[in-house]
This record gives C-alpha cells, sequence and structure tokens, in this order.
C-alpha cells in the first residue's frame, strides 16, 4: 500500500516537474560557483608556469647569454598567464613586449609595450624598446619621438620601479639580493640613457640621409628587459 | 540506434584519428618533465635493449615493455639524447622531442577511447558511445597523462582492453576471449608489477562466469602473468611510499559524484521493480567494486605500513582504476536511462541528472588542469 503510494508519487508529472526544477537549480548553483573558483585556478597556474630559476633576463641583459628562442618562449608562457589574470600590470605588458620581439612577433611586441607606457609613462625602458622596435622597421620618425618622450623621464623613477616598485614581476628577475644587483642595474640603466641620446641624434637625422639610415641598420641595437 | 560491426569501426576509426591529433596538439603544449626526462636520458637512449631487458636501468619500474616500445620510436625517429644533465631536470621546450617522445602514449590513450567508443556502439547505441566518450573526456586522468612518456597511458589502455573482454564474455560469450585476455595479461605483466592486482580481480570473475572454460584455461590466463609481475616485483626498487593525502589520491583516480551514482544505481537496482529492468550490466560492477575495494585497502595496509616515506604516493600509480570508472559510469548510466525510459518526465530527470553531472565533472577537469598549467606553454 505504501509502496504503491509512494511510486505514484514519484512517478507523478507534478512531482518530476518540481524535481527538474530543482535539479536545474541546484546545477546552475554549482556551475556558477565552479566558474567562479576557475579564476583561483587560473593565478594556481602561475606558480605552476613560473620559470626556475628566473635569472636567464638577468644573464641576458648583464653576462651577455647565447639568446635562447626556447627559454624566451618558457618566460612569455608565464607572462602570457600573468597579463590573462592581471591584464593591467604595466610590468607584464613591457616584458611581454620584450619576449615577443625575440619571438619574431613585433607587431605583438608593439602592442605591449604600448600598452606598457599607457599604464605606466614614467618608465624609460618600454620607450627605448619600442624605439628600437621602431628602428628596425625604419620608422624613425616615431622612434625618434617615442624615444625623445622616453629620454624625459627621470631615471631615479625607473631605478625605484625596478628596484621597489615591482614586486611580482621585476623582483623575481633581479634575484633575492639587490644590493648585490644594484649597482650593475643603475650603470646599465645610465649606459642605456646614453645610447638612446647617440640614437636620438642618428633618428633626427635619420630622415633625408642615405648614410645615416645605413649606419642605424648597422648598429646593433638590442632591445632589453630591463 | 546500434551499429553493425563495420560501422562501428569506421566511426571508432574517425574517433580515433580526431583524438590522436588533438593528442599531438597537446604534445606540442605541454613541456617535457622531470620524471619523462629521467627515463630518456638515464634508460631509453642510453640503454640498449639487452640492458633493458636484464634490468639494467636506474629507474625504479624494471618491468620492460614501455622502455623497448619508447627505444624503438625513439630509434625510428632518430631521437637521441637530450642535451640536459640528469641532474637537473627541469621542465624543457623542445617541440620535436615533446611529440615523437608521446607518440606512443598518444597513441594508447586514443585507442583506449575509441576502443571504449566501438564497444559502446556496437554493443549498446551510437547516443551511449559518445557519451561514454563525454565521459573518458572529462576525466582527469585521462587529461593528466593523455600525452606523457611513462608506462601509466600504456596501463591505461592495457586495462580498458581487458576490462572490455571480461565484459564481452558476459554480453557476447560467442566472442573467443581466452587468448586475447592471456595476451593482455602477460602485456599488463610487462608493464607495471602492480596489474597483479586486477589481473587476479579477472581470475575471480572469470570463475565466477567461467562458462565453457575450465579452471585450467582460467589459471593459465592468470598465473602464468601474475608469477611474471611477480618476477618483476623482485628487481623494482623497493621505496618507501606514502600517501600525502589518502582520499585525494583515491578520488583523483574515481570521481566522488561518480560514487554518487553507483549507490543510486544499486538503490534502484534493488528497489525497481523486474519488469522495468529490461537490460541490465549490474553484474560486470562486482568486478569494479572489487578493483576500487582492493586498491584502496592496498593503499591503507601500505600508509600503514610505512613510517618515514621515501616519496609520496601519486594518483598516477592507480591509473588502472580510471578506464574501469568510466566504463562503469557509462554502463550505469546506460541502464538507468532504460529503466526511466517508460516514464518521460523521470527520463527528463535522469537526463539532466546524468548530463548535469558530466558537465558539471566536465568544468572541475578543465579547472584542474588549467591550475596545473600543463597545456598552458604555447609551441612555436
Amino acid at each position: 500500500m505504501f509502496s504503491s503510494k509512494l511510486s505514484k508519487f514519484f512517478l507523478s508529472p507534478v512531482t518530476n516537474i518540481i524535481i527538474a526544477f530543482f535539479l536545474l537549480w541546484a546545477f546552475l548553483i554549482a556551475t556558477k560557483s565552479i566558474m567562479q573558483t576557475i579564476t583561483v585556478a587560473e593565478i594556481s597556474a602561475l606558480a605552476n608556469l613560473a620559470p626556475q630559476p628566473m635569472d636567464y633576463f638577468w644573464e641576458l641583459n648583464t653576462n651577455h647569454a647565447e639568446l635562447d628562442r626556447n627559454k624566451i618562449r618558457y618566460y612569455a608562457d608565464y607572462y602570457e598567464q600573468l597579463h590573462k589574470v592581471f591584464p593591467s600590470l604595466w610590468e607584464v605588458n613591457g616584458i611581454l613586449g620584450y619576449c615577443y620581439h625575440y619571438l619574431n612577433d613585433d607587431s605583438k611586441a608593439v602592442q605591449y609595450l604600448t600598452a606598457a607606457i599607457q599604464y605606466n609613462p614614467g618608465f624609460f625602458w618600454n620607450y627605448y624598446n619600442l624605439a628600437v622596435i621602431y628602428t628596425h622597421e625604419s620608422r624613425y620618425n616615431e622612434a625618434a619621438d617615442i624615444l625623445q618622450k622616453g629620454l624625459k623621464e627621470n631615471p631615479v623613477f625607473t631605478l625605484r620601479e625596478l628596484l621597489v616598485g615591482s614586486k611580482t614581476v621585476y623582483l623575481p628577475l633581479l634575484g633575492p639580493d639587490l644590493r648585490e644587483v644594484y649597482v650593475d642595474v643603475s650603470d646599465h640603466l645610465k649606459k642605456t640613457y646614453q645610447m638612446g641620446f647617440v640614437l636620438i641624434r642618428l633618428l633626427n637625422q635619420a630622415q633625408g640621409s642615405e648614410e645615416i639610415q645605413e649606419k642605424l641598420r648597422e648598429i646593433d641595437l638590442s632591445l632589453y628587459a630591463f | 540506434m546500434r551499429f553493425n560491426h563495420l560501422k562501428s569501426l569506421y566511426l571508432s576509426g574517425i574517433v580515433f584519428l580526431l583524438l590522436l591529433a588533438i593528442g599531438f596538439l597537446l604534445s606540442e603544449r605541454k613541456l617535457l618533465w622531470n620524471d619523462e626526462l629521467y627515463s630518456q636520458q638515464t634508460a631509453i637512449t642510453v640503454d640498449s635493449y639487452a640492458d633493458i631487458l636484464s634490468f639494467k636501468f636506474p629507474d625504479g619500474n624494471k618491468n620492460p615493455l614501455f622502455y623497448i616500445i619508447q627505444k624503438t620510436v625513439c630509434n625510428i625517429f632518430s631521437l637521441h639524447k637530450l642535451a640536459i644533465s640528469p641532474h637537473h631536470l627541469r621542465p624543457t621546450r623542445d617541440i620535436p622531442a615533446q611529440i615523437i617522445m608521446r607518440i606512443p602514449s598518444n597513441i594508447y590513450i586514443s585507442l583506449a577511447l575509441s576502443l571504449i567508443f566501438y564497444f559502446f556502439s556496437r554493443f549498446y547505441s551510437v547516443f551511449i558511445a559518445f557519451y561514454a566518450l563525454g565521459v573518458a573526456l572529462v576525466s582527469p586522468m585521462v587529461w593528466m597523462y593523455w600525452v606523457e612518456a611513462r608506462p601509466y597511458p600504456l596501463w591505461f589502455l592495457l586495462t580498458t582492453i581487458q576490462l572490455l573482454l571480461l565484459y564481452c564474455r558476459r554480453i557476447a560469450p560467442e566472442i573467443e576471449i581466452v587468448k586475447p585476455l592471456l595476451l593482455v595479461h602477460l602485456l599488463l605483466a610487462f608493464t607495471s608489477s602492480a596489474s597483479m592486482i586486477q589481473i587476479s580481480i579477472a581470475f575471480l570473475i572469470l570463475l565466477c562466469w567461467k562458462g565453457k572454460y575450465n579452471k585450467m584455461q582460467l589459471g593459465l590466463i592468470c598465473a602464468v602473468p601474475i608469477g611474471i609481475a611477480l618476477f618483476y616485483n623482485f628487481f623494482n626498487l623497493s621505496f618507501k611510499i606514502k600517501t600525502y593525502l589518502f582520499s585525494s589520491n583515491l578520488f583523483d583516480a574515481v570521481m566522488p559524484e561518480r560514487l554518487f551514482v553507483y549507490v543510486i544505481y544499486a538503490l534502484t537496482a534493488w528497489a525497481l521493480p523486474k519488469k522495468y529492468k529490461t537490460s541490465s550490466g549490474n553484474i560486470f560492477f562486482l568486478l569494479i567494486f572489487l578493483l576500487f575495494l582492493a586498491s584502496g585497502l592496498f593503499i591503507l595496509l601500505m600508509d600503514l605500513n610505512t613510517k618515514n616515506s621515501d616519496f609520496g604516493f601519486f594518483s598516477r600509480y592507480l591509473i588502472y582504476i580510471a578506464p574501469a570508472d568510466i566504463l562503469m559510469y557509462s554502463l550505469a548510466s546506460f541502464d538507468l536511462f532504460q529503466w526511466s525510459r517508460k516514464n518521460t518526465w523521470i527520463y527528463i530527470n535522469v537526463s539532466i541528472f546524468l548530463g548535469g553531472l558530466v558537465i558539471m565533472r566536465g568544468l572541475m577537469t578543465y579547472r584542474a588542469i588549467l591550475g596545473e598549467a600543463t597545456y598552458l606553454h604555447v609551441p612555436g
């Protein structure tokens, strides 16, 4: 008796419509909560993607290590993910611009470097790197304009941003002991400013002179991560 | 709609090629990692076939089948030792090596999933075949080890074939399974010594279902492979292994929500009047319950007897449960669909419930794989 009443109850359309609504509601809630935690997964992916050790850019900058596109791609994967989670981090845009230049994708590099300048107009390296790419592309006027803007920025601000302001991106690249790298970094920045002044002079003269353009093509202009 | 042999084969072939193509894309995006590099650098590219067969390589697992196949593939594609020190095995980007080293594993998993697809399209329906493929593709173990130059994908394939053969014994007794099962058990024994658990359980099941086979034949199918597995176990390096989190290790292989479905299935099978139960695969579940139970007990005993461990126990050591879980979940779903077919409303609810669980598992697997960042390495 009880069993037949129970089965009637479970087999009735009304009960089943209520169950269907309940199931759909439960799945929607569950799906929503899983979707929310996907951002957490994106962040935990960062820890798994972080290159170990992180000294390759430093080695490239200061010790002129051999350029290895596989390694640069490895770093770019990490910064791509960081960019996905935090798209407006200026440092990430800057580093990605640097990486994509060496991955032979200058259009992406320009895009990232322009964004980096937009998010932090005081950081010198991004202006310099963008000017170098424009120079490679023979866009001398644009290169001169952007470099001019960069050279007006205070180098102390760039140094401060590099050594203090960027805990997520630049500090891990510089290593654990800042006292060790401080002299090298400031020295490197000084040299690049000097190079920038030389370059802007050439760029300003380049428009009318084939000889200067030839000279600009001959100079080995590198981008710097910092 | 059930397909005949030829149509099923044709469709499964297409599924296999599609999965293979996906596998190649995944290989490009997954860097070579420590364990793969270690086997490659210290055994596969260094030792001769004779060395591999005589246990003269430093890997803990001495069962040679994986290493022999891997060495052959590397020889065919002229992949020699990578320029990496075996003492500093960091994640390595080497696209040709990533693809070549994972060709066998890609074939194993693609073949295993296509066989599951073939089995369901041949003996059940095309709908349930696609459903089973979906169930397989939302399993985290599939994505974790699809492209992995280690023995786990081979183990996954052989377990799939073993389970399908055993189940064929039940639903298609005309199919001769003794020789193929003996071959699969031998290959399992040459792949991993831990396979003796699943071979022993297969023996118990075959004893229950023996039909036209005698005990001698059944003993041969299982005793010889168990002997080989034990022989290799004697040469395997013995490490003290302990789980970091018992339940986590177990539930990476068997999804907790699937266990919930199995409970519902068992209750329904018990409570439903006979007239509704037109067909059922529930007898097969005994095998999988035993497999699950034996694995759980094995880990528990290992945990209780290990005080200071050398290494952690990883869920990949239980990869053989994953195909069992995929098959069992698909079969349970098929029965639940069949039993509810006569009442449209219940059928709709069962569909929402089972479909919803598959979608949710898909999202959770996506989240887990994303968190691991396994496939976030852009090729090129």
